[in-house]
């Protein structure tokens, strides 16, 4: 029925299988949908949020998806501006990916603020030395950035790229995309940087403060690094199960393993600078609050566990597996490092945020736990709906993947 | 916000950090304006009379870029 938008010499399931596919995906979105309703309606006493846990599940989920969808800045950077032509076959997927995680993001944040009809007061009535309106500024010019990248892989469409006028406009875009791909990168670059920043400069709050250098705490330099070491990761993961789903090969492996090799590299480094901060951390910021470490991880369920896991087991192992060429062009080696490496960086982000304001900060204050309702889970799931159901059309009905057709002749 | 907005301080804080956004949001709409004025431009060249354009693949397009 929508054969003449496929991508031509190439295959792809049945209308009625693609639209089974994205049921399950439609109902996040539903319960997504209801949820919003029901927060916008009554207000967000809907959550389980209150003046302890003002950051919670969505911002857990935000600062997620945002180090996620770094792919796309990075990934851009490193084929705009350095210059790695093989990254063209994996940039279209990194794009949409990006953008899928920074709109999802926004659309949580206008459910999050309470009055989204107030949103545009951060722009207007901006203040200026708030870590958080410069990440606002920063996500919101960088979506407008993914916006006009993902704007020539629409019309790359076979129906459009028919429409001369629709072909000219999105060649040029594509030779002006350096501008665009550096003006992302500085704006990514600030952004990571605030969200880990915002963290670092919270002095009442020993357990998420930090030093640093100037007026940047060590925490700016860590979310960067860990943001461009998880989002290539993340778009391997992307590109690998849409391969399992769709069984072909979509992208050639040099570009896959040159992704992986950057990440590994920065993935280690990140490790370096992040044992030797949470050291600093332990031996500088801890004592001067008149604590120790373990004073952090007496109560509730949040022990030692976290930092083995964050620094260990999602850290150090999946730098090691992508360090060594052998481990990183097995296949099954490659995912589980990737899917380690972005689960470290979700748990680096549940860490700073919900484990911060959970731990007491005064003498006479208890800890305090938290759980998401269910309209809460239903926003944060509907961002996963709303990212396989856009995936999921890219696919079909976009060239995502340059190399598809090569790599998979149609055979009749 | 900008330099006419009542909140506005002409220091060196304001400045740098409202100038940084607007030179992000200037790149980003000039830009734009390069593209959409290069396309205006590029029509009439590529346009032959009484000739449909051919159908341009985005695969062999694609090597250009």
């Amino acid at each position: 029925m929508d054969s003449p938008l496929l991508p031509e010499g190439v295959k792809r399931c049945s209308t009625k299988a693609f639209f089974l596919w994205t049921l399950p995906w439609l109902g996040l979105l539903a319960w997504g949908g209801l949820s919003a309703f029901l927060c916008l309606w009554k207000g967000l006493n809907q959550t389980n949020m209150s003046n302890i846990f003002a950051f919670a599940l969505w911002i857990v989920f935000d600062l997620a998806v945002i180090a996620l969808g770094a792919g796309a800045f990075f990934t851009g950077f490193l084929t705009y501006i350095i210059g790695k032509k093989e990254l063209k076959n994996v940039i279209n997927a990194a794009v949409i990916i990006g953008f899928i995680c920074y709109s999802g993001a926004i659309a949580m944040l206008g459910i999050d603020i309470g009055q989204p009809i107030r949103g545009w007061f951060i722009f207007w009535h901006a203040n200026i030395h708030s870590m958080l309106v410069e990440v606002s500024f920063c996500i919101t010019c960088y979506l407008m950035v993914l916006a006009i990248e993902f704007v020539p892989i629409i019309l790359g469409n076979r129906q459009l790229s028919k429409i001369r006028e629709l072909n000219i406009f999105g060649h040029n875009l594509h030779e002006t995309m350096a501008v665009f791909a550096a003006t992302g990168t500085f704006l990514s670059f600030f952004h990571q940087g605030s969200l880990g920043g915002m963290f670092g400069v919270l002095y009442a709050r020993p357990f998420a403060a930090r030093d640093g250098f100037f007026i940047w705490p060590w925490t700016f330099f860590l979310f960067i690094l860990s943001a461009i070491a998880a989002g290539p990761c993340f778009t391997i993961l992307c590109t690998k199960l849409t391969e399992k789903l769709s069984r072909k090969k979509l992208v050639p492996d040099n570009a896959i393993q040159l992704l992986a090799k950057i990440s590994a590299f920065l993935l280690s480094l990140y490790m370096v600078l992040k044992i030797a901060d949470t050291l600093g951390w332990i031996y500088g910021v801890v004592p001067r609050a008149g604590l120790k470490f373990i004073d952090f991880y007496q109560e509730g369920p949040y022990g030692v566990w976290l930092v083995v896991c964050e620094i260990i087991i999602f850290g150090i192992a999946p730098a090691i597996i992508l360090l060594v060429p052998k481990a990183r062009q097995h296949d099954g080696w490659l995912i589980a490092a990737c899917l380690m490496t972005c689960m470290g960086i979700v748990l680096n982000r549940f860490v700073f945020i919900v484990v911060t304001l959970a731990i007491p900060v005064m003498p006479f204050d208890r800890f305090w736990g938290y759980l998401p309702t269910w309209q809460e889970w239903g926003i944060a799931m509907a961002v996963i709906g709303y990212g396989f159901l856009l995936f999921s059309a890219a696919y079909r009905y976009l060239p995502l993947f340059p190399k598809e057709r090569e790599l998979n002749p149609v055979t009749e | 916000m900008t330099p006419f907005s009542f909140e506005w301080q002409w220091n060196i804080e304001y400045i740098l950090f409202m100038g940084l956004l607007y030179i992000a949001l200037t790149i980003i709409v000039c830009g734009l304006v390069y593209v959409l004025v290069k396309t205006w431009l590029d029509l009439p060249m590529i346009e032959k009379p009484h000739d449909t354009p051919p159908e341009i693949s985005y695969r062999s397009r694609y090597s250009d870029y």
